[in-house]
């Protein structure tokens, strides 16, 4: 699967099928940091992904 | 998923239950609107000045505090302080006239380099390396003087800020390690410890929103809103506290929430025992509320010789 990463503006692809929850973890970013879209539409941490969709990872962090 | 009040898809998964799209924007709204309400953030009499930046927590913050004082009737205009940050301020600015626009606000605007004589980009370095001052210490002085005098100058007897849930909780952790428990005082979502003739008192909206919460928020109402990071936070304290803090917030959900509704249940008694000791004046050179015979921003202005 494609995955943008917003804070760090780049994009990794990874073959697997798995749960947002364990792409999270394996990224090592806490959830609630971020918003997972999958195929353009925002999903909750419990959906799962597979090989084929396109992911982006959006940052809650921003200002200063 | 499915969302916990209908079997629609849920977009957000929180402590006490899962929403959907409409669900969430009614939740949000019902917090926010709580907020208000609760702690008498705003009154019929009001006139509310929105402090805002064009980023996400300022726009959910305009949003819903627009929507409150539409609804009551109140006065309200937006604020924007352009701190003259290149290649991030710029974005959040075209983001915001869109906004106001769209949504019929009256947006004024104030600028450091008008009003200092230079922009923040051409003041960091100096500040830096003469007097060992972070950026965003000096654009937090400087901000907090112009949001004072502009929305003063306009009438206003509130100023809603965009702080949250996040921003909150960091900054009571802050001042705990850094053992400045009596700047607490200042905090809550009434700011402030008191009335001060001069001093227009802050409000905030978003106190129990979280910066996910807000975000979500934008992005399913559509708002166009750039999400870029300000250059300077890498410096300061504050984002080493919130790292921290997220990654607890995942292993113990509820931290956050825990450290303000702890706060909260002591905040009267902090800001009884500041006030005995409460030496606030007003500044001998701008007359602005000080805590010295000169205020942060003279010192500022006379240290890096701005206007």
């Amino acid at each position: 699967m494609e995955i943008f990463i917003e804070q760090q503006q780049k994009t990794i692809n990874l073959e697997k099928t798995c749960k947002a929850s364990d792409l999270l973890e394996e990224l090592n970013i806490p959830s609630n940091t971020v918003i997972v879209v999958k195929n353009n539409e925002v999903v909750t941490e419990d959906e799962v992904l597979e090989n084929t969709d396109k992911i982006k990872i959006l940052s809650v962090i921003s200002g200063g | 998923m499915n969302c916990s009040k209908c079997q629609k898809k849920a977009v957000i998964k929180l402590q006490h239950a899962s929403y959907c799209k409409d669900h969430f924007l009614s939740y949000l709204e019902e917090k926010v609107f709580k907020t208000i309400k609760k702690f008498k953030l705003i009154e019929k009499d009001d006139i509310v000045c929105i402090a805002t930046s064009g980023g996400k927590d300022s726009i959910t913050a305009l949003y819903h505090t627009h929507m409150f004082c539409k609804k009551h009737n109140i006065k309200h205009f937006a604020l924007m302080i352009d701190e003259g940050i290149a290649d991030y301020r710029e974005h959040t600015y075209n983001d915001l006239k869109k906004f106001c626009k769209e949504f019929e606000i009256d947006l004024k605007i104030a600028s450091f380099e008008e009003e200092f004589g230079r922009p923040l980009d051409k003041m960091t370095q100096e500040a830096m390396e003469k007097y060992n001052k972070k950026p965003c210490s000096v654009c937090g002085i400087l901000r907090r003087f112009l949001l004072n005098k502009y929305s003063r100058e306009n009438k206003a007897t509130k100023i809603v800020t965009g702080h949250n849930l996040d921003d909150e909780s960091q900054v009571l952790i802050m001042n705990t390690f850094k053992n400045n428990i009596k700047l607490n005082a200042r905090l809550g979502p009434l700011g402030g410890i008191g009335k001060v003739k001069g001093l227009i008192q802050r409000i905030k909206p978003l106190y129990f929103v979280s910066e996910k919460e807000s975000r979500l928020f934008c992005i399913l109402k559509g708002f166009d809103v750039s999400f870029s990071e300000c250059p300077y936070v890498q410096h300061s304290y504050r984002a080493r506290v919130r790292d921290y803090l997220n990654k607890f917030e995942e292993e113990f959900p509820g931290t956050k929430n825990g450290i303000l509704n702890s706060f909260i249940e002591i905040r009267e008694s902090i800001k009884s025992t500041v006030k005995e000791k409460n030496n606030l004046t007003y500044c001998e050179k701008c007359g602005e509320p000080a805590s010295n015979k000169i205020c942060k921003t003279c010192q500022l202005v006379e240290e890096l010789k701005l206007k």
